[in-house]
């Protein structure tokens, strides 16, 4: 089991990466324990392959590692983070693309997500519809939504990784929510929410 | 603004990144239209909802075991970074031994032989100019081939440019001299 208690408490990211770049090996056990999980759950959410998505993620901690001295902290760390795991991540769903294409199974229909089935007994409500949903989305809108409403990132930042302009994201992030929107309509589920719901943004009513 | 406009604008609109005006603006629209507040309101439980989602987090002992991987794959680095070093002065070591080898027996061989035969080498990279020509016709080991030049070659090279002349009476190209080869052969010909 990870020890969770930081060494680090007071330490931020860029504190870390230079005592990484100086090479302490436990200033890189701290940042691994820091993005670890945001990290799967973002590349979790990408592959929607468990076992695969912590070799990803593993990997991403590795060249953090191996190529700690290209860091300048011109980005955030966060960045620069979230950019390798969406690199590799697309990598990954690339050469899956390949081989479906080169095995003929891309005329079969994707078989459900493994990741789904792990965290569904967990969720109520519209929660696992929403989940499969997400699921289905088209990748740049997919990955948009996710580092917004999962990994709640600015929109400046999800630029940055995306490497797109801030116009595109809020275009995707606003396409995404309404294509979610178009899915979850039927279900009571979305009408109960509403229900519940208090508007965050302003009172209209 | 209308409810294209809105609509286009409602994720901006949530997360707070619309400028005052349009922010204003987008407001104005949500107080009179029905259809758009709903809009925004499912919107709003599709976010509350995402933020609300399981996370999906790595196994245990995974810091550990990626530390442990980090430090693997730098010590195989560092070895073969040594091993291509070492393998690099090798090489370089055999690659200047040999470089000295060749230097010192294979091109001076090379030149005392072509010194030493009857063609000498800088009259072959460097030939001397007329004045240096010798005149062996009057040598006995030389057999003279007198090649007289057809007169229409003659006058059709009058033609053309002086840079192009293949003949010239002028000079003294239809004059071949060639050392006799001592085969006892005697060749005497007129072309």
């Amino acid at each position: 089991m990870d020890s969770r208690k930081s060494k680090f408490p007071e330490a931020s990211d860029k504190d870390l990466m230079e005592l990484i770049q100086a090479g302490d090996d436990k200033a890189f056990r701290e940042l691994v324990i820091r993005f670890q999980d945001r990290l799967m759950n973002f590349v979790g959410r990408i592959v929607t392959d468990k076992e695969t998505s912590e070799e990803i993620v593993q990997e991403t901690f590795l060249r953090i590692f191996n190529q700690k001295q290209s860091y300048t902290p011109q980005y955030a760390v966060s960045t620069w983070i979230y950019t390798i795991a969406l690199n590799l991540s697309r990598s990954e769903l690339r050469k899956r693309k390949l081989r479906r294409f080169l095995s003929l199974d891309f005329l079969k229909e994707e078989a459900d997500i493994e990741l789904a089935d792990t965290t569904m007994h967990k969720m109520d409500g519209l929660a696992p519809v929403l989940q499969k949903a997400i699921e289905k989305l088209p990748q740049e809108y997919k990955t948009a939504f996710i580092l917004c409403d999962i990994q709640r990132l600015p929109y400046q930042q999800i630029a940055e990784v995306m490497r797109v302009p801030v116009g595109t994201v809020k275009s995707r992030i606003n396409r995404a929510r309404s294509i979610l929107r178009e899915k979850l309509k039927p279900y009571k589920e979305l009408q109960h929410e509403l229900s519940r719901g208090i508007p965050q943004t302003i009172s209209l009513y | 603004m209308n409810c294209r406009g809105v609509s286009r604008r409602l994720s901006a609109y949530i997360d707070g990144q619309l400028s005052p005006a349009i922010r204003e603006s987008v407001e104005d629209h949500l107080k009179g239209c029905l259809l758009c507040r709903r809009k925004l309101a499912e919107f709003e439980a599709i976010v509350r909802v995402a933020h609300e989602l399981p996370s999906v987090g790595v196994s245990d002992g995974f810091a550990d075991r990626v530390l442990a991987a980090a430090k693997t794959e730098f010590m195989k680095k560092e070895a073969f970074g040594k091993i291509s070093y070492r393998f690099g002065l090798a090489s370089a070591a055999f690659i200047t031994v040999a470089a000295a080898i060749f230097l010192i027996f294979g091109p001076a061989n090379n030149m005392e032989n072509i010194t030493q035969s009857d063609v000498d080498i800088k009259q072959v990279l460097d030939p001397p100019g007329e004045a240096e020509i010798q005149d062996i016709s009057s040598d006995p080991r030389a057999i003279v081939y007198t090649v007289p030049v057809p007169e229409d070659i003659l006058a059709r090279d009058r033609m053309l440019d002086d840079s192009l002349l293949l003949a010239d009476t002028s000079s003294k190209i239809d004059q071949f001299v060639l050392p006799e080869v001592d085969r006892g052969l005697k060749v005497n010909k007129e072309f």
